[in-house]
């Protein structure tokens, strides 16, 4: 390698510059799911969130965040799930002031006291919601860490109180901010999920209530969905007595189907279509550096035919030839893909949003989601690294397969003459 | 000359049969990442049908009875009065150009409020499918619609006042053989309600909801009464050199925010909802460009990989043609006319593979096979570049060692 200084260092930057671009891909994707606090326990926790229904004979269909009363009848008491949590469909911006103080734009998620078990904030400061407070709908709130230090320029301010949209609230606990990519848990105010809203005199079924279910360990989601499905049947013959047919789409959904599926209130998530597109694009983005390297690695091999020719006329087998080759290439992947790892971590921890859509979502509602983007330590994982290590194998594989066989094929006869 | 470099990449067929192979794939890669590029970025080249500026929005919000900021109103006065004085006192503010309400009528939202509008003669069969924009009349000066008819802002606003309606062009409707122009100074009703009948006053540029996006039907300005209509949004259009400087202005201004129970608050500048709106769009467009740049290096690298050793190879027979008296340019115009020979050979493969497939792009992107070739050309036309500076300089290499030495070596 060292006498083809020039053809290596193509190699390898051909090499860098593919696992660069294929693991940007790749964390870009696992970041949206990766399983950190406040959202620790991603695997076993599953969301309900919508209703769709469709009056018989016709074209009135309807579809939007199901109401409370109806995320009861569809996920309350399900076998295999330890805890159940109610919060408010959508988080909007809330104006946020200490009394004659600046008003100030927040995210507002409203959730109950069972939501603080379920997901493990960090807090700095206070408490979560308790039972008598989320069933009275009581004006509590729990800060993060950031809008604490912007309202009073403080983070230990429970026992304060602060105005919000105009209401008096008292503030029971401040929590870590949480990274706009956990988009079941972001916010920057929480407030009491007001259970007893019933909406605006229209069908019962709508609402705005989106249900968290922790499952017990060892539950699939397929259990929960059964059971979900199966009650979607029983109001299924109730509505229909109504003119009504609801229709069933896959709920609840799995952490990877919320972040990852593009789904809307009237169809499901379509993951496996992404990840189809996923493999499509993991498929190009290694095929086509591992044809150009092949060509590479086969000019670095007829430079050494003489070499070759010599080893094989002095009793090195086919298979030897072939080892050393794919031990040599191996190097070369091995030395890019660490450079093409330690790039795309780069890459993807400052510049992602840039280039990804990382929320997922169509319409944010501001620019710090849009900008929002993964922490280093979302990046640093085994998967990530182990990941990055197969591909560099395949890229081996790949390129180096067709250059190896021919080079052991080489007659040592010809060989050695070819080189006078 | 032509024979002779086509006999000598015949000679050398396993080594090039790679090397097409190679070009053919990347050109079909290319080709294919151009087309959706052009088909994502069309409608930033289409007008937009209004000025976003120096304009900010904020949202309308009232205190609600429970609060204990709740001021009792005065019964003698109307509903909305607080508010219009609110929106008068920003509207008389030195940095402000003009205030209106909106419902809807600001873009870059998703949200398509899509209603039939038809002759209320119903003399024909064929409805306009508009997306529905509510404004107080003074929307036209802050987003600065455009007349198709050059009519200006005054006018316009005017007609809104008198309560008359704005429809914009529409690629649906004119795709169904009709002229929107044709509902100038008829009546229409709003979705078959014969209670909701305007006069069409004017034509508009159409108002997408964002820059990328093509034709969703047409746009409807229908005007608000602002005495006796909720709104949940004021835009405000400020005067040029406050873009950057009014958002703090307000902020710091408590009598532009508040008045008694109605108030004004997440003031945002439309640039930056814009840039929100449109960052799925953004952030897709840049991505293909960069995998299309990436393909572009690896292919660079690849021919680079590749003409090295060839170079490497063919020092003495450089050596040989220089000593015979060729210079330099002709040396070097034969190794490129090579590339391209190759080149030629790639792209007939990408074209095998990528024309059968072509009337998808018709199908599902609606282009034409015209646009459909000038991309192959295009695409064509970057790799030949990656090829040329791929290939300069090992030739530069090859062609700066001294002919005798050359052959010497040899």
């Amino acid at each position: 390698m060292r006498h083809q200084r020039m053809m290596t260092w193509v190699s390898i930057s051909g090499t860098a510059l593919s696992i660069f671009l294929v693991m940007a891909f790749f964390m870009t994707e696992h970041a949206k799911t990766v399983a950190m606090s406040p959202e620790s326990d991603r695997a076993r926790i599953f969301i309900g969130e919508n209703m769709h229904v469709k009056k018989l004979g016709g074209s009135n269909d309807s579809s939007g965040p199901v109401s409370y009363e109806y995320a009861k009848k569809f996920y309350e008491n399900l076998d295999g799930v330890e805890r159940v949590a109610y919060m408010g469909a959508h988080s909007g911006s809330s104006d946020v002031n200490v009394k004659g103080g600046e008003m100030v734009s927040a995210l507002r998620a409203t959730v109950d006291d069972e939501f603080w078990k379920i997901y493990d904030f960090s807090f700095v400061d206070g408490r979560p919601f308790d039972k008598g407070e989320y069933e009275s709908v009581a004006n509590k709130a729990i800060l993060t860490r950031s809008l604490a230090r912007r309202l009073f320029g403080e983070d230990k301010v429970a026992g304060r109180e602060i105005v919000i949209d105009c209401m008096p609230y008292d503030v029971v606990g401040v929590v870590e901010d949480v990274n706009p990519l956990f988009q079941n848990t972001y916010a920057n105010i929480y407030t009491i999920f007001n259970h007893r809203w019933v909406g605006n005199g229209g069908d019962a079924w709508f609402g705005d209530s989106r249900v968290v279910l922790l499952a017990k360990d060892g539950v699939g989601q397929e259990d929960l969905k059964r059971q979900v499905e199966s009650r979607y049947t029983t109001l299924k013959t109730t509505l229909e007595k109504e003119g009504w047919e609801p229709f069933y789409h896959g709920q609840p959904y799995s952490t990877a189907e919320v972040m990852l599926g593009g789904y809307g209130s009237n169809n499901g998530p379509d993951i496996e279509g992404h990840n189809k597109m996923n493999y499509l694009i993991y498929t190009i983005l290694i095929l086509l550096p591992a044809i150009n390297l092949s060509s590479m690695t086969r000019s670095r091999l007829r430079h050494r035919v003489t070499e070759i020719g010599v080893r094989r006329a002095f009793g090195a087998k086919r298979g030897s030839i072939i080892g050393q080759m794919f031990g040599e290439n191996l190097v070369i992947t091995i030395a890019g893909g660490i450079i093409g790892l330690v790039l795309s971590i780069i890459f993807v921890w400052l510049a992602s949003s840039l280039f990804f859509n990382m929320t997922g979502q169509l319409d944010p509602s501001s620019l710090d989601i849009v900008n929002a983007h993964p922490t280093l330590g979302m990046l640093f994982t085994w998967k990530n690294f182990l990941i990055a290590l197969g591909f560099c194998f395949i890229l081996n594989i790949l390129s180096a397969t067709v250059p190896a066989w021919k080079a052991s094929r080489v007659e040592p006869a010809v060989a050695i003459a070819k080189s006078r | 000359m032509k024979r002779a470099l086509l006999t000598q990449i015949k000679n050398d067929w396993r080594e090039n049969v790679w090397i097409v192979v190679e070009l053919g794939v990347v050109i079909a890669a290319i080709w294919v990442i151009i087309t959706v590029l052009y088909a994502l970025t069309q409608g930033l080249f289409r007008e937009r049908g209004f000025t976003p500026d120096d304009v900010y929005v904020m949202q309308v919000r009232m205190v609600q009875k429970e609060s204990p900021e709740y001021v009792v109103p005065d019964s003698t006065a109307g509903f909305y009065d607080d508010r219009n004085a609110l929106l008068r006192r920003l509207a008389e503010h030195p940095d402000v150009e003009a205030v209106a309400m909106s419902r809807n009528a600001i873009p870059y939202n998703y949200n398509f409020q899509g209603i039939n509008i038809q002759y209320s003669d119903r003399s024909d069969s064929i409805d306009y499918m508009a997306n529905m924009r509510y404004g107080t009349p003074e929307i036209v000066k802050v987003l600065k619609f455009k007349s198709l008819t050059g009519k200006d802002e005054k006018m316009l606003t005017e007609s809104l006042r008198r309560g008359e309606i704005l429809l914009s062009n529409s690629d649906t409707y004119e795709e169904q053989g009709r002229d929107p122009k044709d509902f100038l100074g008829k009546i229409v009703y709003i979705g078959g309600d014969s209670t909701r009948q305007y006069k069409v006053a004017d034509l508009i540029a159409q108002v997408r909801r964002n820059d990328y996006e093509l034709s969703w039907g047409g746009t409807a300005i229908v005007p608000l009464d602002e005495n006796n209509d909720w709104a949940s949004h004021v835009a405000v259009r400020v005067k040029p050199g406050y873009g950057d400087s009014f958002k703090q202005t307000f902020l710091k201004d408590k009598t532009l925010q508040r008045q008694r129970n109605f108030y004004l608050t997440d003031i945002k500048s439309l640039m930056d909802i814009r840039e929100a709106n449109q960052r799925d769009n953004d952030t897709t467009v840049r991505m293909f460009v960069v995998v299309m740049g990436f393909l572009l290096v690896t292919i660079f690298l690849g021919l680079l990989g590749s003409f090295w050793f060839r170079m490497q190879q063919r020092v003495s027979e450089i050596a040989i043609r220089k000593v015979c008296g060729a210079t330099r340019v002709e040396i070097f115009r034969r190794i490129i006319s090579e590339g391209m020979t190759l080149l030629v050979f790639g792209a007939v493969i990408a074209s095998a593979c990528v024309w059968p497939f072509c009337h998808y792009a018709g199908d599902m992107l609606g282009m034409s096979w015209k646009e459909v070739l000038i991309i192959e050309f295009v695409a064509i036309f970057f790799v030949a570049l990656s090829i040329v500076l791929s290939v300069l300089y090992p030739a530069r290499r090859a062609m700066s060692i001294e002919p005798a030495i050359a052959i010497k070596d040899e």
